[in-house]
């Protein structure tokens, strides 16, 4: 399954508002809510990278962004598009000239004992250069960053996005759709139908009218009713 | 002819994996507005941000409030000073001057580094002017999109 868009979601029932959930969509339409867990994994973001010019560019490949009030993080399709984000950040230009020490300043500002916990898992030199480290050592030391922002795996729900595959209609007006759920067909009301395309889980487009009603059309290329008539 | 080959594929392997696995200094740069972004050559710029001095008391980890609490002197800018976060190239840059703007938080001026704590509860709700250079927001740990520290980003 690959992941195209996301968003933020309301937190779980109970949950405080720091505890958003990250809705996943992928190209069929189909919605993966990723609740619990820490922000790392939700967003698919080791580093936990705030959402920024850097973090949501086309080269990095986020696919939307996610968070709370003014805590927005970049959101991408999978754990090693975020890992990417994360490992050029700390071999681009500004990362790579500071000692680790100078480095983990920056990154964690607020917290002195960073560098502290980095050489405690890596057992590398605060001193040294983040360019002066080779291949191994440089993976350590990402893998210590990560492992220090938290990748804690939550709760994942999948929530399909229905196909309808025919019509009823009476005196010249469809009254009802029949919706494949799962891979079994039911059939309901139109005005059930259009409350499910309006919460995203049919694959159609609510049409407004002037005067208030609302009906359905398919979504673009897709087959049209008047052809599903059963 | 098949050495020829050889060397030919290996090439061909060599310029793929590096391309696919090995990031340059630069490949950190976005695309699109990087007016912020200062060249590594030039020196970055000290400059004097005032406004009104605050103290904010955040959980350390937003999710884990158990962790305690952290304080940050944050200086809530002047429309001046505002202007200046905005326009002011750095070399730690992370956003363009859309991306500050569209923050909740782009009035505020978070400040780190070596600041002197003590002057600066003295000063706490009163109007302040000080002096040191911009660098932008790029983890979870940075509060406001653009923050100002003591030292310059490269010592």
């Amino acid at each position: 399954m690959v992941f195209v868009k996301a968003k933020s979601g309301p937190p779980n029932c109970g949950d405080p508002e720091s505890l958003f959930t990250v809705q996943y969509f992928d190209e069929e339409g189909n919605m993966t809510i990723r609740g619990g867990g820490t922000v790392a994994w939700r967003c698919n973001n080791p580093g936990n990278l705030r959402a920024s010019s850097y973090s949501k560019s086309a080269k990095r490949r986020a696919i939307g962004t996610a968070g709370y009030g003014e805590n927005e993080y970049a959101v991408y399709p999978d754990y090693e598009t975020g890992h990417e984000a994360l490992v050029v950040m700390l071999k681009g230009g500004i990362y790579s000239p500071l000692s680790l020490r100078e480095a983990m300043i920056r990154y964690d500002k607020p917290n002195p004992n960073y560098i502290n916990i980095i050489v405690d898992k890596t057992g590398l030199n605060p001193e040294r250069k983040v360019k002066s480290l080779n291949d191994q050592e440089f993976k350590a030391f990402w893998q210590a960053i990560e492992t220090t922002e938290k990748w804690k795996v939550g709760k994942e729900d999948f929530i399909e996005k229905w196909v309808i595959t025919g019509v009823h209609m009476k005196q010249g007006v469809i009254s009802e759709y029949c919706i494949r759920q799962n891979g079994n067909d039911v059939w309901m009301s139109k005005q059930e139908v259009i409350i499910l395309a309006q919460e995203w889980r049919i694959h159609a487009i609510v049409v407004h009218c002037s005067n208030g009603t609302m009906y359905l059309r398919p979504e673009y290329h897709a087959k049209r009713f008047r052809e599903m008539v059963c | 002819m098949q050495n020829g080959f050889v060397r030919w594929f290996a090439s061909l392997l060599l310029c793929f994996f590096s391309s696919a696995f090995c990031f340059s200094e630069e490949d950190w740069l976005w695309e699109g507005d990087t007016s912020l972004v200062l060249s590594m050559d030039e020196p970055e710029r000290l400059v004097s941000m005032s406004g009104e001095l605050t103290l904010q008391v955040l959980d350390r980890e937003s999710e884990n409030p158990e962790l305690g609490t952290v304080d940050l002197f944050v200086i809530k800018m002047d429309s001046e000073s505002f202007e200046v976060a905005c326009s002011t190239p750095v070399h730690a840059a992370f956003h363009s001057p859309e991306s500050i703007r569209e923050n909740l938080r782009c009035h505020e001026l978070e400040l780190t580094g070596d600041f002197d704590k003590s002057w600066l509860r003295e000063h706490l709700g009163q109007t302040v002017t000080l002096s040191g250079y911009l660098w932008h927001a790029h983890t979870h740990h940075h509060y406001t999109p653009v923050m100002m520290d003591s030292d310059p980003w490269f010592k």
